[in-house]
């Protein structure tokens, strides 16, 4: 890209959907400029709060609107989605937005605990390190809170068979690989960018 | 070590094992009559006080504290012992998660510990309607409903309950308790829903419960 193309708007993602945003950006948005905010920061909401009111500051100054494609990840997030020039995707979590409301519920309804394939990489530091939960402890907590666990297969990475047995084992649950379409995360992106287009000025 | 300082230093180290074992040997020579009164709602109120004074607990260290809560209901109920001896019952009381919130550990956790203060607690689950909170809370005659919500998006579909309670007359009658992590880093979300009154973690409960209940006697008496 030369110099003098600028980005049409930012798009600001959870790194959680990299692969998957990245991949519909190159197909269907590729002027757009895309950012990403490590997963991480959901342990620490508070964390996430001010990086991203710093980022889309940032952004913002320059004249860009943004599309934040998070799910409503911690408490400011209402704040900073109604500045001027900023629309997020429509969606509770980041398993609404790839699975769609109604799928989405059926299936937490049935007791499931999602895992995202860039999550599942890390797994082991979340449950030990950030939650504090060892073997016995995670086994029931989960068996408490769920019925089985459903690893969203995006298509876009191998599915990582070994880190999602251990997974699984620690969880001491069932699994279950769920193929799924990027048709409605594609959907509530496109959709935002018009509510942006029509909601603040962009370059 | 006090048996208090002992079982909180299991539960720091998450070892549900150790806590019961401990629980055990206190109520082996002294009664499992006592042990809620005695060791765990001591133990529980320092929990909560430490909670939140530095907010450091992990979500292993709570879910244990529930756990150990759990375990020692547990074992009384098996025993046929009467838990009213050191809790007369209380309530009944209505609790849930709200419309479109799936998020069910605080939830259960409040519910564990409001049990072993003696309420008598019906709990309807996740994603539940506002209609269905308060149709229950008249069926079962409770005077206090508990909502939890965890994220902002859910936190509002609450205002549909303050709703439901407001247009059937209920006003006063029946108290809206609120909670869920969004509510402890949101000022003024409790009256953004219409709330009576939240909590600052699950521990703290049984004592918002009591204040709401008498609130609605006292609604009550005075109308």
């Amino acid at each position: 890209m030369s110099g003098i193309c600028r980005p049409n708007g930012v798009i600001i993602c959870c790194s959680v959907l990299q692969a998957e945003v990245k991949f519909l950006s190159e197909a269907h948005w590729p002027d757009r400029k895309l950012i990403f905010l490590p997963s991480m920061m959901h342990m620490h909401p508070e964390l996430l709060a001010s990086t991203l009111e710093s980022v889309l500051e940032d952004e913002l100054k320059q004249g860009y609107s943004v599309v934040l494609v998070f799910g409503d990840c911690c408490a400011q997030m209402m704040t900073l989605e109604a500045l001027p020039g900023v629309v997020r995707t429509r969606g509770k979590n980041c398993y609404e937005l790839l699975l769609g409301p109604g799928e989405y519920r059926r299936l937490s309804h049935e007791g499931v605990f999602f895992l995202m394939p860039e999550w599942v990489q890390r797994w082991k530091e979340i449950f030990t390190r950030e939650l504090g939960l060892n073997r016995k402890n995670a086994t029931s907590l989960m068996r408490d809170m769920h019925r089985k666990l459903v690893y969203l297969d995006t298509g876009l990475m191998t599915v990582p068979v070994r880190e999602l047995h251990e997974c699984f084992d620690y969880c001491g649950l069932p699994y279950e690989v769920l193929r799924i379409p990027l048709t409605h995360l594609s959907s509530s992106i496109e959709k935002a960018l018009f509510e942006c287009r029509n909601k603040g000025v962009q370059r | 070590m006090t048996i208090q300082q002992s079982l909180i230093e299991k539960i720091r180290l998450a070892d549900r094992q150790g806590a019961n074992a401990l629980l055990d040997a206190w109520a082996t020579e002294h009664g499992y009559e006592r042990l809620i009164s005695d060791v765990l709602d001591p133990t529980l109120l320092l929990i909560g006080e430490k909670w939140c004074a530095s907010g450091a607990m992990t979500l292993a260290q709570v879910y244990i504290a529930a756990k150990v809560t759990e375990d020692v209901l547990n074992k009384i109920i098996s025993m046929r012992i009467n838990p009213s001896e050191s809790h007369p019952p209380k309530g009944p009381v209505v609790i849930g998660n709200i419309e479109e919130d799936f998020h069910a550990l605080g939830r259960r956790m409040v519910g564990t510990f409001l049990r072993a203060e003696g309420w008598i607690v019906h709990d309807l689950g996740n994603d539940v309607p506002a209609t269905v909170f308060v149709d229950k809370a008249l069926e079962v005659g409770a005077r206090v409903i508990g909502v939890s919500a965890m994220i902002m998006t859910t936190a509002l579909n609450i205002k549909m309950v303050r709703q439901e309670i407001d247009s059937r007359g209920l006003t006063g009658r029946i108290q809206l308790a609120v909670g869920g992590a969004v509510f402890c880093v949101s000022p003024g979300l409790v009256g953004e829903v219409g709330g009576d009154g939240t909590a600052a973690n699950a521990l703290a409960v049984p004592d918002l419960f009591n204040r709401l209940w008498r609130q609605s006697v006292e609604k009550e008496a005075g109308a």
